[in-house]
């Protein structure tokens, strides 16, 4: 049950999820690393750690993510808790136009550099997240999760840490087993920052590019800008799930698909960022081929374990934090009247049938679609 | 008096309508709310045993699991920190009793088919690729090379300081050599067949009806043979060194005196929190990585930490000074209702959804812990006072620790 305030400040929801053990208060800024501004890249992140430096400290089992275009930060806690949990969140969201101190800036850009150093030795089965990146902000060096600052720009970086809300909607979703506040009475207990802006910015269609990058390990990914649909986003679903169970193409250590915005909730450029990428030896490029060589001949041919992938599917529960958190992007991101949230995708995923997934190999054979090939440390 | 409890038709996973066991399996169903009935099942081999087993287990024991299980349903791997733990069997209907005869039958074939195994290239390739597997992370590689080196300090003192590939291939050569003698080995290796279920909520109970959560459950932690008090890894792929410091939990004897002890640990030097929390992560920012697990397998708690290599003894001493009170970490009222918050919080994200309580609830059962663990446990955490936590401070503390590092190569041979 999901009662939701789309136009309050903040935008709110209250979920009820009977069978979860837990509850989760979820916090989203319509604010992500692609909208970094040019001199700054790695702000968002920055705020997603500085977040959790602020004070009241610790109130519940916390961490945060920073995507295309929000940050998203969960509070977890027992059921009976929630109250609490909802007051540290406002009591946060209150700090927020202040900038934080230098002390506690110097320690988040310590972390981050940390965490970069931390995520370099475990890159082998994801996705080429950070090339992606790239790609769609037409920078391939560009870094979403490094901050550079030096010294004596911390005064510069903690006033932009404390402009970082203005103007930018945000949301808060509770969701749990029992209802909690009611959703006016989140926006009323969590009101203060930030504003809705009148007009989100236009839509960039997608265009297509190629990029190599130096990586530790080879991987190849195709990707495409799709329309933002419950079916496309859900026939990308199902395609992940026929992929696992195919046996891997010679020369691959593993190949996986994917819509890269959660649940397809989050647009990005506009509609659902869909990959498909490989693990490779790294040795020659192989981005162009994985449709033609992996992906179309799979679509179009027979689809006979499909239904045992639809029931997988349909079987998954998400957890009560993606609940949450896929709620507080659809009220951002979401367009009134045309349903692309969470629940619409799991319904899409019921319905779609071999002749779907015929049509949305069109679809992708159609579409333009970026080639990204990292090659792996000491190949040319 | 204990405040009230979850009411016990909750389908949250964490109560238990049928338990049997008899030392060869053990069968336990839990009521959730899915729609249709899972099976999780494991092989638990027996305890103590060499650390080669382990790579045995995933390289040899699990894959003749799978053949055998072919019969129950759809099955996919269970899958734990990226190491396949297991077997999950999507059921169209369960009968506890039938699966009880099951069980027999399964371990016994799983057993066979270890014990003929005959030792070829395709078991040397699967025992490296499972190697490959445990150590592909720092976490991963610390967890093995310390089971190895448990191992060895009961024999003789161990190398304080290892390196990755030396400590694999060894390992891998151990476990070559187990296998050769599959046939000896194969009833240490399929000791217990473990098999964990779910049954729906609207499907009608089948054993005696469940028991009620008890704060006051006996419970009985291993205590191992305690890893070196330091121990080193080299490792040419690690980018940030790894800290793992472990420490047994002080003698328990219930649920609430576990409570009690998580609690304490929590408020003094758990993550999201505690002042050691503060200390390590925004006031000095040495690790981003800060975590505490409950390690009910081994009786001990595994304190990890991500640091340059240059702040691991920082981290140490800062830590080490925590645990002397020469760092200001009191138990105090406020701190043990913050760590209540934060224990409960992460024993509940491991009940939901359904396969993943099925996977805490079979971890339980794989450490011989009784069925109501988990539910008394969460009854506990919220019937412990914070006197009782203070109190159980000291003893937490009082415990030794022992350090395992793993350290980037290229750092270690330029220092």
């Amino acid at each position: 049950m999901l009662t939701a305030l789309r136009h309050g400040s903040p935008c709110t929801a209250v979920r009820v999820v009977p069978d979860s053990p837990c509850a989760v208060v979820s916090v989203a800024f319509d604010r992500g690393y692609l909208d970094d501004p040019p001199h700054r890249p790695g702000l968002a992140h920055l705020f997603e750690h500085v977040w959790f430096a602020l004070e009241p400290r610790g109130p519940a089992l916390e961490w945060g993510e920073t995507g295309e275009h929000a940050v998203v930060l969960h509070h977890t806690c027992p059921p009976d808790r929630i109250a609490a949990v909802v007051d540290a969140v406002a009591t946060r969201l209150a700090r927020l136009t202040a900038p934080p101190s230098p002390e506690a800036v110097t320690a988040a850009l310590r972390l981050i550099r940390l965490e970069h150093r931390g995520l370099r030795e475990e890159p082998l089965p994801g996705f080429p997240r950070r090339p992606l990146a790239g790609l769609l902000r037409g920078d391939p060096g560009f870094d979403p999760v490094a901050v550079r600052a030096g010294a004596r720009e911390l005064p510069a970086l903690a006033g932009e840490l404390g402009r970082f809300v203005h103007g930018r909607a945000h949301a808060v979703c509770v969701a749990g087993p029992t209802p909690g506040p009611a959703a006016d009475d989140l926006a009323r207990m969590c009101a203060g920052a930030g504003v809705r802006p009148a007009v989100r910015p236009p839509a960039v269609p997608p265009a297509a590019g190629r990029t190599v990058t130096e990586g530790g390990t080879g991987a190849c990914a195709a990707a495409w800008v799709l329309p933002r649909t419950p079916q496309s986003a859900a026939a990308a679903r199902l395609v992940a799930g026929l992929l696992e169970r195919r046996p891997r193409p010679a020369g691959t250590r593993w190949v996986s698909g994917r819509v890269l915005s959660p649940h397809g909730v989050v647009p990005v450029r506009g509609g659902h960022l869909y990959a498909v990428a490989a693990g490779t030896d790294g040795r020659r490029p192989c981005a162009a081929s994985l449709p033609g060589t992996v992906l179309l001949p799979l679509l179009r041919g027979p689809l006979d374990d499909l239904g045992t992938v639809r029931s997988a599917l349909v079987r998954e529960r998400p957890d009560v934090t993606d609940l949450a958190a896929w709620d507080a992007l659809d009220l951002l991101h979401g367009t009134p009247g045309r349903p692309c949230g969470p629940d619409d995708v799991r319904r899409a995923v019921r319905s779609l049938d071999a002749e779907a997934l015929h049509r949305f190999a069109d679809l992708l054979a159609a579409g333009p679609y970026a080639e990204i090939d990292t090659r792996a440390a000491g190949h040319p | 008096m204990s405040p009230s409890i979850a009411p016990l038709s909750a389908p949250d996973g964490t109560v238990c309508d049928t338990g049997r066991d008899d030392g060869h399996r053990s069968l336990r169903c839990y009521v959730t709310a899915d729609a249709a009935p899972l099976l999780h099942l494991r092989v638990v081999g027996r305890p103590a045993a060499p650390a080669a087993a382990l790579l045995l287990h995933d390289a040899l024991v699990l894959p003749r699991l799978w053949d055998h299980c072919s019969g129950l349903g759809e099955l996919r791997p269970v899958v734990d920190h990226g190491r396949i733990a297991g077997v999950e069997a999507h059921l169209s209907a369960l009968d506890p009793a039938q699966l009880w005869d099951d069980a027999a039958a399964l371990r016994a074939a799983v057993c066979r088919a270890v014990a003929d195994t005959v030792r070829d290239d395709n078991l040397d390739q699967a025992v490296v690729r499972a190697a490959a597997t445990r150590t592909g992370t720092s976490f991963g590689l610390a967890a093995l090379a310390t089971a190895a080196a448990r191992a060895d300090c009961e024999a003789a003192p161990a190398a304080d300081r290892l390196h990755a590939t030396d400590l694999t291939a060894r390992l891998a050569e151990d476990a070559r050599h187990l296998a050769d003698k599959a046939a000896l080995h194969a009833p240490a290796l399929v000791s217990r067949l473990v098999l964990t279920a779910a049954r729906p909520a609207t499907h009608p109970p089948a054993g005696p009806p469940p028991v009620s959560p008890d704060p006051r459950l006996t419970i009985r932690l291993p205590r191992y043979a305690p890893p070196p008090e330091r121990l080193e890894i080299v490792c040419g792929r690690a980018e940030l060194a790894h800290v793992q410091i472990r420490r047994p939990l002080p003698p328990v004897g219930t649920v609430r005196e576990l409570a009690a002890v998580l609690l304490a640990n929590q408020a003094g030097f758990g993550p999201w929190g505690s002042a050691l929390d503060h200390t390590l992560r925004f006031r000095h920012a040495l690790t981003y990585l800060w975590d505490c697990l409950f390690d009910h397998a081994h009786g001990e708690f595994v304190m990890l930490a991500a640091p340059d290599t240059a702040d691991v003894d920082r981290v140490l001493r800062l830590f080490r000074a925590a645990h002397t009170r020469r760092l200001p970490a009191p138990v105090t009222g406020r701190t043990v209702e913050a760590a209540r918050r934060i224990v409960t919080t992460g024993l509940l994200r491991r009940l939901g959804p359904a396969p993943r309580a099925l996977a805490t609830q079979a971890d339980v059962q794989c450490s011989g812990l009784p069925s109501r663990f988990v539910v008394s446990l969460l009854a506990a955490l919220r019937a412990v006072t914070a006197q009782e936590a203070a109190a159980a401070a000291p003893a937490v503390a009082a415990e030794p620790l022992a350090v395992t590092v793993v350290l980037p190569a290229r750092t270690h041979e330029a220092g």
